[in-house]
């Protein structure tokens, strides 16, 4: 039987007449010396074509050949740095518009890579695109194409443990494993700086990797390296405990005190298993873009990068198709990293951000992240000057950089929050004013066009610029597989639909603001999630907990003790999970926190909550682990036509902490 | 938000013999699955307009030791379970334009993907057919001037594709069929 789509489109967008500009201008970088497949650096002839770039005004393709061109990155630009990026699209001298990179299959191959780079400075970017253009005009249309984007030497390690000691509880210190290394790859091991490790035995993963995670050398190391193993092969290398680390007595560095004594016992780490070590994260994107007006990345691949895969801001109007990040399937399944850090993060976007038919896999913490960034407002701590926050004036102050531009403008609508991510309300940007408190260039002085909110015992503390952020997320057909982290991180205007997220360890869609840290906003409000599929979720290795839930709904908020908890009610509301299935989810399945008026309707959960209730955590964080649905400081509920397949494993169906969501409708569920 | 990376948010597990129960729920193989993905779009902004139809194939699945094999398959069914697909689009304009038409077949993954496919086209009495080749990893055709007309474009992908992985771990491939219309030049 053939099942039959029939889909018009009817596009009335077509209507307009001729489109402005002198026709389309190709630049082959070919005629710049830049050929595919000749062994030879192709950085120079690249760099020719796209300084060739500003000599038209508009209708510009960048236009490559199939193939690999190599990018001998650290010969032309030494050690890597933040900042430092191989091809920059920028400084132009005039606006242009309509400016194609077309790959036409080219694949980007960046060579030179080394474990032992300090890591704080980041790895290059392969495209640093800004369009700001004299008179604060934006580069117009932007379009990436056809292209994949790899590395020679992956950005992390990988080997096997070939043996585990474990010594009495009485001297643990003399505990050790040993990693045999993999032949592909190599460095100087002695200079590597383990952090921590995030991946522990599941049911989710019982064949998978064990992930450690190595920080720059300004942190604390987690490990020490005791140098090779004895009677071991040259690459064979034995680790202990740093029990000189100012983190060695959490519990979550206790590497050695969680040595499997025997094999069935549970434990941090088992002879024969697969161990990954991570290196450079943050900092450089492979692609990354900032003021342009209309951005379009079509059937673009980046299989590895040491950092993020796509970072676009202060632009507006995004469309993405065919976008993969996962790792290269010649190398995986046996490497399965593909970026170090997140996959996407879209920061101060305005209008609409559309998605369609995406793969992210394999990344070493969140896939997508869409968000403001919000600012701290100053109450004059640090001062003896105390005008720097007035109320009654409309006037504040925060800790925004803006230095030679600013990305505030006047007619801007931001909205103010509480310290725990709460809003207070919004309000237009008047003017910028000379700041009063603020050291140097790291502040800005606004001035709005009302008095400022005040609640009583709730002081604003951080601002977030709502203009720049988009009325509209949409998000299709895209599928999230085993990253280290989130699959999407979003706060408002957002639809999530026919995807899939499956085998990460945290959540599949988080939805709120983060304050106190990361400070990603604005508060959260009208989201939807239908259709999805989320499989193989929250099991708490990598960089999630079981209490987090497959879908997670609230504020989230780390305290100046640096404990993470979550904001009191009104962080998110009007978030709806429609017609989902959740299956093999390790804790929780749905938890609220600090919500309102939410509605989880027509899903189905087979299999789920089976590893939570082995936990021994936190009282509270235990309990929502325990549970199908969790809910706590949520007000409005609505729970219609769910399925309770075979197989959940919960404790608590549902449950709430504190005062129980009101009001609190069951209706139609198959467990009713 | 992401992870702090200064902060310990690792717990230990408690110590003791693994679970079974647990154990044996991974064994149930939930994680395999196909999924097509279809969709239609367009876009339009101050300077540019373009359409796109797509159909992705995707599959996902996992071996737990080195002699297994997977077989994963998206079709109709039938007797061989080799029938085919067919999705369909159709793009359409009220006013004629012309403008590069790009059809694409992109696959991803190990390479037991196999099958037959074909991205076929219809304008008026003009038509097209793109065979997918499984050996390649990208099978491209682009239309420079391609004049989309009043009567619209008929998009049809039709046939079957299948992922064989044999070993053990997680296996991903995916098809992605595409045909895109991004405007150059409006008449009229």
């Amino acid at each position: 039987m053939k099942s039959i789509t029939g889909i018009v489109l009817s596009l009335s967008l077509f209507l307009v007449g001729t489109l402005p500009g002198q026709g389309v201008q190709s630049i082959l970088v070919s005629n710049y010396g830049a050929h595919p497949d000749d062994g030879l650096d192709d950085i120079a002839g690249i760099r020719a074509a796209i300084a060739a770039i500003p000599q038209y005004a508009s209708n510009v393709i960048l236009e490559f050949e199939a193939g690999v061109y190599d990018l001998s990155a650290r010969t032309v630009l030494g050690l890597p740095k933040a900042g430092q990026t191989l091809f920059t699209f920028t400084n132009y001298s005039k606006s242009v518009s309509d400016l194609t990179i077309a790959g036409n299959g080219a694949v980007f191959l960046c060579h030179g890579f080394k474990i032992t780079d300090p890591i704080g400075q980041a790895w290059y970017s392969l495209f640093y695109i800004n369009g700001r253009a004299p008179g604060n005009n934006r580069l117009l249309n932007l379009h990436i194409q056809d292209l994949t984007v790899t590395m020679g030497r992956l950005p992390y390690t990988m080997g096997t443990c070939s043996k585990v000691y474990r010594a009495s509880n009485s001297n643990l210190q003399s505990s050790f494993f040993d990693i045999k290394i993999d032949p592909s790859f190599t460095g100087n091991f002695s200079k590597m700086v383990v952090e921590m490790l995030t991946h522990y035995p599941t049911p989710g993963h019982p064949g998978g990797f064990k992930f450690f995670y190595v920080q720059d050398l300004g942190q604390p190391a987690f490990l020490k390296l005791l140098g090779k193993t004895p009677g071991g092969g040259s690459n064979e290398y034995r680790f202990s405990g740093n029990y000189s680390s100012p983190y060695s007595n959490e519990e979550g560095f206790r590497l050695l005190d969680d040595l499997p004594t025997q094999a069935n016992e549970h434990g941090k780490l088992y002879a024969n298993q697969r161990v990954l070590f991570t290196h450079h994260y943050r900092e450089n994107t492979a692609i990354d873009i900032a003021a342009c007006n209309s951005v379009e990345i079509v059937n673009t691949t980046i299989h590895h990068w040491a950092g993020m895969g796509i970072g676009i801001h202060y632009s507006s109007d995004l469309s993405f198709s065919g976008v993969t990040i996962a790792p290269d399937p010649q190398r995986a399944p046996s490497y399965p990293m593909s970026t170090t850090s997140d996959g996407i993060h879209l920061r101060e976007i305005s209008g609409t951000v559309q998605w369609n038919d995406c793969l992210f896999a394999g990344m070493g913490d969140d896939a997508f992240n869409i968000y403001t960034p919000m600012d701290k407002v100053y109450h004059g701590e640090n001062t003896t000057q105390q005008s720097c926050f007035d109320g009654p004036g409309g006037t504040l102050e925060v800790d925004h950089a803006c230095a030679a531009t600013c990305l505030y403008q006047p007619g801007d609508l931001f909205e103010f929050l509480d310290e725990q991510g709460r809003p207070l309300g919004t309000d237009t940007l008047k003017a910028l004013l000379t700041p009063i408190c603020a050291v140097g260039a790291d502040g800005l002085r606004l001035q709005f066009n009302n008095p400022l909110p005040q609640v009583s015992g709730r002081p604003i503390t951080y601002i977030c610029n709502l203009s720049q952020y988009p009325n509209s997320v949409s998000i299709q057909n895209c599928t999230v597989d085993r990253n280290q982290g989130n699959g999407f991180l979003v706060r408002r205007n957002v639809t999530i639909e026919n995807c899939t997220v499956v085998g990460a360890p945290a959540t599949a869609v988080t939805v709120g603001p983060s304050v106190g840290y990361w400070n990603e906003g604005p508060s959260g409000k009208q989201v939807t999630i239908r259709n999805c599929s989320f499989t193989d979720l929250g099991y708490g290795d990598g960089f999630g907990h079981p209490w987090e839930g497959a879908v997670t709904i609230g504020g989230f908020w780390r305290k100046k003790n640096k404990e993470w908890t979550y904001g009191g009610q009104g962080c998110v509301h009007d978030v709806l999970i429609d017609g989902c299935d959740f299956s093999t989810v390790g804790g929780t399945n749905v938890v609220c926190r600090s919500t309102n008026t939410i509605t989880i309707q027509n899903c189905a959960f087979e299999d789920s909550s089976f590893w939570g209730y082995l936990l021994d955590y936190p009282a509270e964080a235990k309990r929502a682990a325990q549970s199908l649905l969790f809910f706590s400081k949520t007000g409005s509920v609505q729970i219609l036509n769910n399925e309770l397949a075979n197989g959940a494993s919960y404790i608590y169906l549902d449950r709430w902490e504190g005062t129980k969501p009101n009001p609190y409708v069951l209706s139609g569920n198959s467990w009713q | 938000m992401a992870f702090d990376a200064g902060t310990p948010r690792s717990k230990s597990l408690p110590k003791g013999p693994i679970p079974q129960n647990a154990t044996s729920l991974q064994a149930g193989g939930k994680q395999a699955f196909t999924r097509i993905g279809m969709g239609a779009f367009c876009r339009e902004t101050r300077r540019s307009k373009s359409a796109e139809a797509y159909c992705s194939l995707w599959f996902r699945g996992e071996n737990h030791d080195k002699t297994s094999t997977l077989l994963l398959r998206s079709s109709a069914g039938g007797p061989s379970g080799e029938d085919p697909l067919c999705v369909e689009h159709w793009i359409s304009t009220k006013t004629p334009c012309t403008g590069r038409l790009v059809l694409r077949a992109a696959s991803f993954g190990p390479k037991g993907l196999t099958g037959d496919f074909k991205i076929l086209l219809q304008s008026g009495e003009w038509s097209y057919v793109l065979n997918w080749n499984p050996k390649k990893r990208l099978t491209l055709k682009e239309f420079k001037n391609f004049s989309l007309t009043s009567t619209g474009l008929r998009i049809r992908f039709l046939g079957y594709a299948k992922m064989s992985a044999q070993g053990k771990g997680v296996w991903m491939s995916r098809l992605r069929l595409s045909v895109r219309f991004t405007a150059t030049k409006a008449r009229g």
